[in-house]
This record gives structure tokens, sequence and C-alpha cells, in this order.
């Protein structure tokens, strides 16, 4: 139940945030930098300093388009609108400042505190089974584009049909292996399953 | 609906998240450029065709409907993973219906194939623009700009999607 509270909190505080910053108070431009200062130094209390100064370089580029555009509009005179420009620049501390915040609440739920959802059980052993897959992935995920990249097929190929045949290799050879390890991990689940019964 | 086919698509919501996570080339937009379409795309044909593997049948039951659950979370859950939680949501919806209409196409043949298949990028690029333009943060100036790079991927899914189905389909039956 505790763990129902925290997660409708959390939701109730992502929906707060973006109604008042979003819509209430979307024009304030100084309430803007005042809540990306707030933020920034929230999310680098929680990760680190150089954490959030890779997020935002990160942002960087899709910001500065976003204020690119803003000119060009403001200059068409898109829609009748002469207000692109202060607009653009809104946008360019808000994202940053919705993004950064959308992602601190999300690291505050835990994969933990999903499995203490009432949740079925079967919808449960369905999560644990989807981490299970995750972790499996992930371990092999380097090793199978390693073996990608080896392959004499592909090294033959150059430029972009060379990439576009390492983009299909892999999610390829990943499927493969997974079907192969889900068939054995599932083999594993129903014996054990089955042996819990018969106690 | 059979606990293999949910088995099944759960592997397939970790392919799309895996390939997703797998190539980010960094653009002017959102963040980085993925290839998690040629997933979403192979997950949809794959999850309404019929096969067998290892003990595991898979019938189209339902296909379309698990094609979009899986479509849908595998890309949302490698927004969050990936750190880009703000779009997850508009995320999931894009990318739901690119997969359940590529699970949609699986179930017909001909120019009704291609057409469906079409029709799953176009509706992926369609909602992320609609949904970004609505969004307070990014706008229709982040919308526009998302165009481009959007139809790229979906036409990478498109092409990369249907190879690997074939391949995957050709490969299976070896193995059997």
């Amino acid at each position: 139940m505790l763990k129902l509270i925290k997660l409708s909190s959390l939701i109730c505080t992502v929906i707060g945030f973006f109604i008042i910053t979003g819509f209430i108070y979307y024009d304030n431009l100084i309430l803007h930098l005042t809540i990306f200062i707030i933020i920034l130094i929230m999310h680098s209390l929680r990760f680190s300093i150089t954490e959030s100064w890779e997020m935002i370089k990160l942002l960087l580029p899709f910001t500065i388009t976003i204020f690119i555009f803003g000119l060009i509009f403001q200059l068409v005179n898109l829609q009748g609108r002469d207000d692109w420009l202060y607009d653009s620049l809104i946008k360019v501390i808000y994202f940053p400042a919705s993004f950064l915040f959308t992602k601190w609440m999300i690291s505050l739920f835990s994969y933990q505190d999903i499995l203490g959802l009432p949740l079925s059980n079967e919808l449960k052993s369905d999560i644990i089974f989807l981490q299970v897959f995750i972790k499996k992935a992930f371990k092999i995920m380097p090793r199978l584009e390693f073996y990608t990249r080896m392959h004499p097929l592909i090294q033959n190929k150059t430029g972009l049909k060379r990439n576009f045949l390492i983009l299909c290799a892999f999610p390829l050879s990943l499927y493969i292996y997974l079907i192969d390890e889900g068939s054995i991990i599932r083999h594993i689940y129903l014996n054990r399953l089955r042996q819990l019964e018969e106690l | 609906m059979r606990k293999e086919n949910v088995f099944h698509a759960i592997m397939l919501m970790v392919l799309i998240m895996a390939t997703t996570l797998l190539v980010k080339i960094p653009l002017p937009t959102r963040g980085y450029f993925n290839f998690g379409d040629v997933a979403v795309v192979f997950a949809g044909l794959t999850l309404a065709a019929p096969i067998k593997k290892n003990g595991i049948r898979i019938d189209n039951d339902h296909g379309i409907w698990l094609a979009f659950l899986a479509g849908g979370i595998g890309s949302a859950l490698a927004d969050v993973v990936g750190g880009f939680a703000l779009f997850a949501p508009m995320t999931f919806i894009a990318k739901a219906l690119e997969c359940a209409w590529a699970a949609l196409a699986s179930t017909t043949r001909g120019i009704f194939h291609f057409l469906a298949l079409l029709l799953g990028g176009s509706f992926m690029v369609l909602t992320y623009f609609a949904f970004e333009s609505l969004t307070p943060s990014i706008g229709m100036q982040g919308a526009f700009s998302e165009i481009i790079p959007n139809l790229i991927q979906a036409a990478g899914g498109f092409l990369g999607g249907k190879v690997i189905f074939i391949a995957s389909r050709q490969l299976l039956v070896r193995n059997k």
C-alpha cells in the first residue's frame, strides 16, 4: 500500500509540475529560470554535478534547434503570431527543466517499488521475467555487437550498407539468443512452480 | 491469451529496448537518433505470425494487442533507461501504434501488407508531431525539427524490420 501511495504522489507531483509550469504560469520567464536553477541543484544533489552538466550538454543541440525554429517562425510570421521568439526563449529554459525534473522523479521509483505494488502474481512474474531478460540482453549486447562487426560478410562492406547490415544482424542475433535463453528460463520456472505445488 | 504469447512479447520488448539503446547518434533533435524502429516493426510482424521454436509455440491470437503493448512498453522503457523519461508517454503511443500496424501487416498480403507497414510509420511520425506540438516545453518549434529524423527512423524501421523478419523466419525454420 505504501508503494502505491508513493507512486500516486510521484505521479501527482509530475502532473502538478506540468500544470503549474506549462499552463498556469507558462508565460513567466523569471519563474521558469528560477525553477530551472532549483531543479538543476536538486538534480545535481540526487545524481552529480557532472551528470547534470552531461545532460545539459546532451540537450543543448535540441534547445538551440527550438530557438532556431522559433526565429524562422517569427520571420515568416507563422499563424499570424509575433511572439515566437519569446515563446522559444521560454522553451529553451523550460525544456531542460522539465526534462531533468521527469528524470529525477522517475529515479525515485525503483524496481523493488514496482514489485511492492498490489499487482496480480501473474503480472509480477511477467515483470520479473522482463527484468531477467533485460539483464541477460544487456550482458550479451557488447559481445553480440562485437561478433556482428567481426563477421567477414559485414567487414567486406563499407559505409551505409555496412551500418545497415549491422543494424539488421544485431537484433536478429539478439532475438535468437533470447528465444534460446527464454526456453531455458521458462523451463526452470515451470519446474520450480510444479515442485512448489507438490510441496 | 496464451502464456507463451505473453512470454514471447516480453522477449520482444527487451529486444526493442536493447536495439533502441544500442545505436545513439547525437542529433540536434531529441538528443539522439535511434534505430529501435527496426525492432518495433520486426516485433509487430513476428507477434502476429505463427511460429514454433524450442517448444514455445506462438499463435497469432491477440497478436495485434500484444504488439501494441510490446512496442509501446519496450520503447518507453528505453526512453526511461536512456534518461529521456519526458518522451516516454508519447513514445509509448507512437511506437505502440507502429508495432500494432506492423502486426496487422503480418496478417495481410500483397499491397495491403506494405500499406499497413507504411501507415504504421506514418502514424509514428504523426503521433510524435501531435504530442510534441502540444507539449508546452517542446511546442511547434521542436515538433517541426523532429519530422525529418522521425521519417528517416520510420523508413529504416520499415526496411530493416522487414529484412530481419524474413531472415528470422528462414533461420527458425532451418533450425527446427
